[in-house]
């Protein structure tokens, strides 16, 4: 059994302050890091407890050029994929599960720790064929695109909640509750990992259950905007049409076509 | 006759790119606020051409605190209304028989309007009242339009011009430029631009006792939606303010100089 993990660092166990997101502090934004890797590594365990015989881990947050993985604490178990040494996800059809640690919840949740979808500067929604979706939707799009169900979820009780709302059945593992936007109470660390540990685990008896998340095809993807300018980049995306000054639209049978830039 | 001016900035004449209204850039910003003065005069002009006998002109770009008007080149027939945080709509009331507004832009998600927004570029995604997208062109008509006073005239880039028609009728536009996307415009010929504002001034003076003044439905439903949810958190916590979902905030208008809660509203304890 094959398990892909895609992870983000806005649902993290212990990041509580939009602070600790924060680049440019160094010791910080480290704290953060150290702070994922405990919640992979849980995952990985959970993963292994499981059944999984082989489980890739990709370090999502923050686009491809930036790396918050530390890799001399990643469980020796995990294969890890780098970014810089290929083009894309390096998912495929022999994974059998896809899991997703660290997560927040779509752009305009109350009290979503950290909300936002894939840019809290310039993205005010996204649809998927007239519903509005966040990042666990596109994480489980770009795996649906190999046949692949997502079938765990970590983050704060709001990303957790958006993932029961879309998928059916999954696991999940809340590590904290959002207080606003910037803020949470975060669960006692202990606790938390073994949640994800857990959900890890019993997440793999979903396999052969679980479907990948395959919206009817050809799907809609509108994406809105904050403001006019920020729109003009994504237009000239081959068969982009501009809706108003701020949203456009396209169609696609791909369900791994979900971003203006395909990734 | 009596006219009150709104004025802004980023439909001034001459204003074609973003760079011009970033207050940091001290010598550029400098000459922004020069141009205008220039289209204030020319509408100032324009007013006493069509037979108005007193002007009053207020400085409406980026809030109370900040001065843009030059005053020594304000045109002397124009009465300078220094205006404070308490009544931001300065000396506006019934005694005026109409207002303009100079400088305007388009509302947030206009296509190439130059610098389009509705209060905030940073903050505010959409801004209805009674269900309706305004922008600011609608917000000032409906303050001004609680006092009886109908909007004249409007001058701005082409978009604030066809969204001031899509709210006023009869109304006066002179269009400046032509936005070109968000960032940049094409601005026209200053001389002829600055001709256009007083021509629509003088002939705006006309429209006094057949222009009706601008007021929606009462009472008026506010509704703000902001681009992130942590944005309209102290808005949401404000007397008489209903938290629709993590981005929208509504409430029910007071008056026409209740339509902006954060000026307008304290929290319940004061």
């Amino acid at each position: 059994m094959k398990v892909y993990m895609m992870t983000d660092l806005e649902g993290v166990t212990g990041v509580d302050q939009a602070e600790q997101m924060d680049f440019g502090n160094e010791a910080v934004y480290r704290g953060s890091c150290e702070k994922l890797m405990l919640d992979v590594n849980a995952a990985v365990a959970g993963a292994f407890e499981g059944g999984a015989e082989h489980v890739a881990v990709l370090d999502g947050h923050g686009g491809r050029n930036r790396y918050n993985f530390i890799l001399d604490m990643l469980d020796e178990r995990a294969s890890y994929v780098d970014r810089s040494k290929q083009e894309g996800l390096a998912l495929d059809d022999t994974y059998d599960a896809t899991f997703a640690v660290g997560t927040h919840a779509m752009a305009g949740t109350l009290n979503g720790f950290l909300d936002h979808t894939q840019s809290s500067t310039t993205i005010f929604n996204w649809y998927l064929n007239g519903r509005r979706i966040g990042e666990l939707a596109q994480c489980a799009l770009s795996s649906a695109a190999f046949g692949v169900p997502l079938v765990m979820v970590s983050g704060d009780e709001a990303a957790c909640a958006e993932a029961r709302a879309f998928f059916n059945p999954v696991e999940t593992a809340a590590v904290k509750q959002g207080v606003g936007r910037n803020r949470a109470i975060a669960y006692p660390a202990d606790v938390a990992r073994a949640r994800i540990r857990e959900a890890a685990r019993r997440s793999l008896e979903l396999v052969g259950t679980a479907r990948p998340f395959m919206p009817i095809m050809p799907m809609e993807v509108k994406v809105e905007f904050n403001r006019s300018d920020y729109c003009d980049g994504a237009v000239d995306r081959p068969g982009a049409e501009r809706l108003d000054a701020r949203t456009i639209r396209w169609i696609t049978s791909d369900p791994g076509d979900w971003h203006p830039r395909r990734r | 006759m009596r006219i009150y001016i709104h004025t802004d900035l980023e439909g001034v004449t001459g204003l074609d790119e973003e760079e011009q209204r970033q207050f940091d850039k001290k010598e550029l910003y400098r000459e922004s606020c020069e141009k205008l003065m220039h289209d204030v005069n020319a509408a100032i002009g324009g007013a006493f051409d069509g037979g108005a006998d007193h002007v009053i002109v207020m400085d409406g770009h980026a809030g109370v605190g900040r001065q843009n008007f030059i005053l020594e080149m304000l045109d002397e027939r124009g009465e300078y209304d220094p205006r404070d945080e308490e009544r931001w709509w300065g000396k506006l009331d019934e005694s005026c028989d109409g207002t303009f507004f100079v400088g305007a832009h388009a509302m947030a998600g206009t296509l190439n309007g130059f610098l389009d927004h509705t209060q905030s570029s940073t903050s505010i995604q959409n801004f209805y009242v009674n269900g309706r997208k305004v922008g600011e062109l609608a917000l000032w008509g409906i303050l001004a339009g609680g006092y009886g006073v109908p909007m004249l005239m409007v001058s701005g880039d082409e978009a604030a011009c066809a969204e001031a028609r899509a709210f006023f009728s009869p109304i006066e536009t002179a269009a400046v430029k032509q936005g070109v996307g968000r960032n940049r415009a094409i601005a026209y010929p200053a001389d002829e631009a600055h001709a256009l504002i007083r021509e629509a001034a003088r002939r705006a003076i006309d429209l006094v006792g057949k222009a009706r003044p601008f007021s929606p439905i009462e009472p008026m439903e506010i509704k703000v939606e902001y681009m992130r949810s942590d944005y309209c958190d102290r808005i949401a916590e404000l007397d008489g303010v209903e938290r629709l979902d993590a981005r929208t905030v509504r409430m029910i208008a007071r008056d026409h100089t209740d339509i902006l809660p954060w000026r307008s509203r304290r929290t319940p304890t004061g």
